[in-house]
């Protein structure tokens, strides 16, 4: 539900904004709206509220209610609300103001409240939609002529008779500027705080992305971490990118206890990692996660036979295992297997097989 | 409907459309010339003689003989983009090919001598594009790397830069082709062309012609079947046309430019110009943004457009510096006050002529109701933009009816683009065989330039089989379908299926990282996304790899690989250098720009091609023929985004 403007809230908007509240503080921040611009960003004033120990509470910014895309708008200064993650939360207008349709007919109550949950949305098609595409507009050969206007968003994703006003409030309630948000909640967040939201699985995506701005290798994060990933596997690939700036230690021993216990989609892409990660493997790094071989398809088998010529991970003991894959059902993952084996210095008995998978396959290999 | 009142009231509105082979004027090529005297015939040489001309330089008495026979395998007239397109496809299919074009220049109405935007499928009704691919996107990402600046002038030497680098094609300026030469099989055996510039008569012989040339002189001189003006509702159940067919055709245009010159630049109006009535004219003519002129300062015919080319374009001018005089002068437009013109063409932009006759005639129905066709060689999808036959002359109605836009593109068949009655006549561009109605649409330049790199395509398989067009198209349709898309052009619902793509019988295609689509879509045939079904594979990051494994061996000398430019996308030169979402001046960034393959020998890597400054979607590697069992593509970086996305893989031996 839309609430209004109580007086309060209304002489916030009517005063001059950079008069100081003890509760406030203020963001000049820069935001990309698609309605205004792909390319310039454009300046806005971000109030941040924050509660009685100085912690943010919410966020708002007062914006126009709408990039006009047919010069037939009525614009009007509206507040919008995020909370402290970023978060769209809701709309006010001041006193005796109320938006308005085309043809000058205001919001009803249904109007407000349809306006409401496409704001709630953060996967409206809005999102995809930039300002031409909202009217089509037929061209002529030479420059293009606007006439017939008809709009091409689907249905539920405005309010009709309001779409300017639709895309322009998701645009901004969904720009960048929750990026913003979330960076100055998560500098106001002490490390130990992001890692309770980790271990609460509140907000994890929240806490990964700000431990990956600190650059906190600590142990206690990296386990966090860890055990986030154990309760959700999809956190692993948005928490990639922390152990790729790890220091080698902190690295070598994510992946020894994530590639494991990682399904197939985890597991490429920690092998991913790893073959293009600067940090180094010791030699007996993979010995000692005992890999299911069997199971692994052709392009983990590549990859990882990829990883072990590039970080020198060749091994006896892994060799011996990696004949088994010779049988493999799949030729396609032994004739993989022959080609990197028989690069390797082998045992007599060990270049013998390879000798005979030769013989076998030589019109395949 | 209003506007028909106007075609009531004319005289000439009642003459129909008809079927009419130009006889007349290859009669008078073939047979009057004998009658009369000191012709050609009798006195070869004309009334020159060898002492007339002195050269000083050395002392010789030359008799200038300025006539040559040339042949060739596929002749092309025309050199907008239909012409262009049509001729480097032919070449590149292996057939020796000339095009003769009669103006200094190429690119046709997108030359600088008109300057219309090289529109296509702009925008379908969902608002986004559905842009060609094939060579008219070469040429116009060759476009954007070597004319950021956006200048016309440059365009017409990016085409000509184009054309002349490719093998195989001839091109001669300035060259009008005069009439068709018949032989006594009903085929044309050469065209007789004027050189303007070097006063040679060409006679081109050649297997193949295709008419591009809009008008479409040769083929009419070749008896050709062709039609003018608007068939009748009834005939092809088109509910946009009228009710009685009558002579109407769209008019030509003339733009204009000007420039802001920072002072107040007075404007008095030259002696011919026409005064603008704008208190009479329909809202649709607007006359805001003003600086690059007005497309409906436009004047057609219903009669014979051509033969009253020069009249309407003495009038066409006057129209033209009427309403810029009203802008500058009726007090109502300050804004205009420190603006002056600074360019004004002397060539009007021709939208209708004649359409000549196929084996089928392309209708509306078929474009509204998306008809499938067997056949399907191009695709089109500007709306069904009919304007005002009237044109400036009919002030009080809209200067065009955008009867309706299309939901997805439709197709264009081959049986439209050859001639029904002259066995070795194709034709691309406006001039194809289509009703009045279907060419409001179909007439926009990469849509001809589709149709032409299908025609050119053709004429060098004809050449390559001896057979002709109708015969290609009943036997050898699969494999002019199968060559065009390979050659990166698109045809919707018709996804390629080349048996000697080795890709095809892959065991196995997986890539190092997925962002979106999948690796495996690598080979299903499309070339793009389309009606929102993924058909490609994303990088998520880059560099990244894709490789394809096969379980037995294969022998591999040719990889062809389609990168992704966006077809979301418009990418033409305009003149306002608009840079919007669906409009960019810049090079695409999707594209990929730098890439190597290798082909795994005997378990080894071996790298056989790079290509660090890649400029094309289509990316093609030729090397020396090899034994494998897998490829691996490593993609390094596109000219802007993160990630690489790619539509297609083959491979052939």
């Amino acid at each position: 539900m839309i609430r209004f403007f109580n007086i309060l809230a209304l002489l916030h908007l009517c005063l001059n904004l950079s008069v100081s509240s003890t509760h406030e503080i203020k963001h000049q921040i820069k935001v990309i709206h698609k309605g205004i611009s792909v390319t310039e960003p454009t300046e806005c004033l971000l109030v941040e509220v924050q509660d009685k120990q100085s912690e943010p509470l919410e966020f708002y910014m007062d914006v126009e209610s709408v990039v006009c895309g047919d010069n037939q708008c009525r614009i009007d200064l509206v507040r919008i609300y995020w909370d402290k993650f970023g978060r769209y939360d809701r709309l006010q207008l001041p006193d005796g103001v109320a938006l308005e349709k085309a043809g000058g007919e205001l919001f009803s109550a249904s109007d407000y409240d349809k306006l409401e949950t496409i704001l709630k949305d953060e996967n409206s098609s809005l999102q995809e939609v930039y300002k031409n595409e909202i009217v089509g507009t037929i061209g002529g050969e030479g420059i293009d002529a606007m006439t017939g206007a008809t709009i091409l968003v689907e249905k539920s994703a405005y309010v009709q008779g309001a779409v300017w006003t639709c895309y322009s409030l998701w645009h901004w309630a969904h720009g960048n500027a929750k990026q913003i948000i979330r960076n100055i909640t998560g500098d106001a967040y002490s490390i130990s705080e992001l890692q309770h939201l980790l271990e609460q699985n509140k907000n994890p995506h929240f806490a990964i992305e700000q431990l990956i701005r600190r650059k906190d290798f600590s142990k206690s994060t990296n386990e966090f971490l860890l055990k986030a990933i154990e309760v959700n596997s999809t956190l692993l690939k948005p928490s990639l990118p922390y152990w790729e700036t790890a220091p080698d230690l902190v690295y070598l021993s994510a992946m020894q206890q994530l590639i494991p216990n990682a399904n197939k989609t985890n597991r490429l892409l920690c092998f991913n990692t790893i073959l293009q990660a600067s940090q180094n493997l010791p030699p007996n790094f993979f010995n000692e996660l005992n890999l299911p071989l069997q199971e692994l398809t052709y392009q983990e088998i590549d990859l990882f036979l990829r990883i072990l010529v590039k970080k020198n991970g060749i091994t006896q003991q892994g060799l011996s295992t990696l004949f088994s894959l010779l049988n493999s059902t799949d030729f396609l993952i032994a004739r993989r297997v022959f080609w990197f084996l028989k690069e390797q210095e082998l045992s007599k008995s060990q270049e013998h097989q390879i000798h005979k998978f030769h013989e076998k396959w030589k019109d395949k290999l | 409907m209003k506007r028909r009142k106007f075609f009531k009231n004319t005289v000439k509105g009642a003459l129909g459309a008809s079927i009419i082979p130009l006889t007349s004027f290859s009669n008078l090529s073939a047979q009057s010339t004998k009658n009369i005297e000191n012709t050609e015939a009798e006195k070869p040489l004309g009334n020159t003689d060898p002492k007339q001309w002195h050269q000083m330089g050395t002392g010789k008495k030359p008799r200038p003989d300025r006539r040559k026979t040339i042949t060739y395998d596929v002749a092309i007239i025309g050199g907008g983009a239909a012409g262009m397109c049509a001729a480097i496809s032919a070449a590149r299919n292996g057939a020796k090919v000339v095009l003769i074009q009669d103006r200094p220049v190429l690119g046709g109405n997108s030359s600088s001598e008109i300057r219309v935007h090289l529109n296509g499928v702009n925008h379908l009704k969902n608002g986004l594009p559905e842009r060609e691919t094939g060579i008219i996107e070469e040429i116009l990402l060759h476009n954007r790397f070597h004319n950021p600046q956006d200048s016309y002038p440059v365009w017409d030497h990016i085409l000509y830069d184009f054309i002349t680098k490719e093998k195989n094609l001839d091109v001669k300026l300035n060259t009008s082709a005069i009439r068709a030469i018949m032989s006594d099989d009903g085929k044309i055996k050469a065209a007789y062309c004027w050189q303007l510039t070097t006063e040679t008569e060409f006679t081109v012989e050649a297997d193949v012609f295709i008419d591009c040339s809009g008008d479409g002189l040769l083929g009419a001189t070749s008896g050709a079947l062709y039609r003018t003006g608007r068939e009748a509702s009834s005939e092809f159940n088109e509910k946009y046309a009228p009710k009685k067919a009558d002579g109407w055709q769209m008019g030509s245009t003339i733009l204009l430019g000007s420039k802001d010159m920072g002072r107040p630049m007075p404007f008095e109006a030259p002696h011919f110009t026409l005064k603008y009535d704008a208190e009479k004219s329909h809202k649709g003519r607007q006359l805001k943004p003003f600086e690059l002129g007005f497309w409906w300062v436009e004047l057609g015919s219903d009669d014979d457009i051509i033969g009253e080319f020069e009249d309407n374009k003495h009038k066409l001018l006057g129209y033209a510096y009427g309403v810029w005089d009203y802008m500058k002068n009726s007090g109502k437009f300050p804004e205009t006050e420190n603006y002056a013109l600074d360019w004004v063409s002397s060539l009007p932009g021709k939208r209708e002529s004649r359409r000549f006759i196929g084996d089928y005639i392309l209708s509306e129905p078929d474009m509204l109701n998306n008809k499938q066709f067997p056949d399907a060689v191009a695709f089109g999808g500007w709306s069904l933009d009919e304007h005002n036959p009237g044109g400036i002359e009919n002030l009080s109605e809209p200067p065009s009816y955008f009867h309706q836009y299309f939901e997805e593109p439709y197709q264009i068949p081959f049986r439209s683009l050859y001639s029904k009655n002259v066995p070795n006549l194709l034709f691309a561009g406006r001039n194809i065989s289509q009703t009045h109605i279907a060419l409001s649409s179909s007439r926009i330049m990469a849509t001809c330039a589709l149709e032409g790199q299908a025609v050119g395509t053709a004429a060098a398989l004809c050449a390559k089989k001896n057979v002709l067009p109708r015969e290609l198209g009943e036997k050898y349709i699969t494999e002019l379908q199968e060559q065009l898309l390979r050659d990166d052009a698109f045809i919707p619902y018709r996804p390629a299926n080349d048996e000697n793509d080795l890709v095809k019988k892959a065991s196995l295609i997986f890539a190092s990282s997925t962002s979106s689509g999948d690796p495996k879509l690598l080979n299903d045939g499309w070339s793009r996304d389309y009606n929102k079904k993924d058909h490609h594979w994303q990088s998520e990051g880059l560099p990244a790899q894709v490789q394809v494994e096969w379980d037995e061996r294969v022998s591999i000398s040719k990889i062809e690989i389609k990168c992704d430019t966006n077809v979301k996308r418009n990418i033409m030169l305009r003149r306002d250098s608009l840079e919007n979402d669906v409009y960019s001046t810049q090079i695409p960034k999707e594209l990929l720009k730098s890439l190597d393959v290798e082909i795994r020998v005997n378990g080894k890597w071996v790298k056989v091609g790079t290509n660090e400054k890649n400029r094309t979607r289509l990316i093609k590697f030729h090397f020396e023929k090899m034994e494998t069992s897998a490829i691996r593509i490593n993609v390094k970086e596109t000219y802007g985004d993160k990630n690489c996305k790619l539509f297609e893989v083959r491979c052939y031996s």
